[in-house]
């Protein structure tokens, strides 16, 4: 593979996010994702190729270590800065049509719950995987995820609750999606969910990590 | 007897069970402010209390987990941090029978620390402090920082406490399994833990919630394997949830915990009590273990 492509895979995956950045210590003084993609499209890479070669790739090892117990949180959450840092430089490409997305995906933790740090780290997996993201924050009523699936009728929906009260209500929000579009995938995740909780409650599919929710999108598009 | 000295007795410290699945079953629902019920509903905090020390806890924690300032500001509630702690605090002391003892629960920001996330070491550390004053003054007899995955962040929590009283602290992490031993959610291995919180001058070191007994004793053996000395502070969960009827259903039932106690007092806890979805008749359970040992 190209080396510059293969050096912003691994500044994506080690979350150097740009020249500056302390983080990680051993890259220290090295060009990060921002650096090397816009290196990349000068060197006539096309955008297409920087993200399904370098950018996604770079994420999903580090979603693999983080599913596999070897990575966690704060090497997540740094590789989707350095993957965000990489990807304002091909967003203009999206506007333009040149490159496509995958889908787009709705994401929200329900209503009654305000944690969205596992929320945030598969909406930026996901992004990272080549989806559109749509973001709709914490305590999400049922109302605004039937809004934005309004706005995107072809879109993935996923669910955060972190608290065994909350988990109840995605039964609710699950239940009124259903009524208005029976053929949405919804996708539901959190520390105290279940295949079976996600089963009963009329979900399509329950992951324990982000990695999980990223390959059943793949399977979905494939 | 102070803490301190109830601890270096060594006789087992019986903690409570569950304080927000008790809440909820007296009807707190999603998306309230749990703490909020310490000036709301202050006769409900007492009662559970109550039932707790009646129990046989020792110890029982306020309802003060999200009580810190930064918790707090998702409910817009940030100006009455020191009002809902400080009353947290006197409904427990308020049902505490003579010679047992009230902690102070301190739970996680949510929120995280630079420059993973944009919260600052001062913006964090002033965010429990003012829980540690509210409590301090109200009268408890130590604190314990609970559920904790980033040692920074309890760092700061440590450094809030040390700054605002002269009150002892138990600290607690919560651990998952991984290929390379138990870590928590933020990568912390029970070693680095241990070892912190050893120079931190913890009196108490353990763990809180997880997934069950069970899972508690693989996870109490680890502690143990990286120190023999610590004083061991074990409150494990009843299990899984599940849905049963549209309500929130724990698998592990007070018989179940109690079957178990005999391996997990094998270790030497200094304190055992219990998490999410345990209730006042584990407490029973783990009371009358004790004593028959």
């Amino acid at each position: 593979m190209n080396e510059l492509l293969e050096k912003l895979s691994l500044a994506v995956e080690s979350g150097k996010i740009n020249k500056m950045s302390p983080y990680p210590p051993a890259m220290k003084g090295l060009d990060g994702a921002d650096e090397l993609c816009q290196q990349a499209l000068e060197a006539g890479i096309k955008p297409d190729v920087i993200l399904n070669d370098a950018l996604i790739p770079g994420m999903g090892r580090i979603g693999k270590k983080f599913s596999d117990g070897k990575a966690f949180v704060p090497e997540m959450l740094i590789a989707a800065k350095a993957m965000s840092a990489a990807l304002k430089h091909i967003k203009p490409f999206f506007t333009s049509g040149e490159v496509k997305r995958k889908g787009v995906f709705v994401i929200g933790t329900v209503m009654g719950d305000l944690h969205d740090i596992g929320k945030n780290l598969v909406a930026m997996m996901i992004e990272g995987s080549g989806w559109e993201v749509v973001d709709l924050g914490v305590d999400v009523k049922p109302e605004k995820f039937l809004e934005a699936i309004n706005q995107h009728p072809d879109c993935v929906i996923g669910l955060s609750a972190l608290l065994t009260t909350t988990m109840v209500n995605m039964e609710v929000i699950v239940k009124q999606i259903r009524a208005h579009y029976p053929d949405n995938k919804i996708l539901v995740g959190g520390a105290p969910l279940s295949h079976d909780f996600c089963k009963k409650i009329g979900a399509t599919f329950y992951s324990a990590d982000p990695q999980g929710a990223v390959e059943f999108l793949e399977r979905s598009v494939a | 007897m102070t803490l301190t000295e109830r601890i270096a007795s060594h006789k087992i410290l019986v903690l409570d069970g569950a304080t927000g699945s008790e809440l909820i079953a007296r009807g707190l629902i999603a998306g309230e402010c749990p703490e909020l019920w310490n000036i709301s509903h202050p006769e409900i905090i007492k009662e559970i209390s109550a039932s707790y020390f009646e129990a046989g806890s020792d110890a029982v924690l306020t309802n003060t987990f999200g009580g810190s300032v930064l918790k707090l500001k998702a409910f817009n509630l940030e100006s009455q941090a020191y009002e809902l702690n400080f009353s947290g605090a006197k409904n427990a002391i308020s049902v505490k029978p003579e010679g047992k003892f009230v902690i102070g629960s301190i739970g996680p920001s949510g929120l995280m620390l630079e420059p993973f996330g944009d919260t600052t070491y001062q913006e964090m550390t002033d965010s429990f402090a003012v829980q540690v004053k509210a409590m301090a003054d109200a009268g408890i007899d130590g604190f314990m920082l609970e559920t904790f995955t980033d040692l920074e962040e309890i760092k700061c929590a440590i450094s809030a406490v040390k700054e605002n009283s002269d009150l002892p602290f138990f600290a607690s992490m919560t651990f998952s399994n991984t290929p390379d031993g138990h870590k928590t959610m933020m990568g912390v291995s029970v070693k680095d833990f241990v070892d912190a919180m050893q120079t931190a001058n913890a009196l108490l070191v353990g763990s809180n919630c997880g997934n069950g007994i069970l899972k508690m004793i693989d996870l109490a053996k680890e502690f143990r394997s990286v120190s023999t000395t610590v004083n061991l502070l074990l409150k494990a969960n009843a299990g899984e949830p599940h849905l049963h009827d549209r309500t929130i259903c724990y698998s592990e039932s007070p018989e179940m915990f109690a079957a178990n106690l005999t391996e997990l007092l094998a270790l030497s806890p200094s304190a055992v009590g219990g998490c999410c979805g345990t209730n006042p008749e584990h407490i029973r359970r783990i009371k009358q273990k004790i004593d028959s040992v």
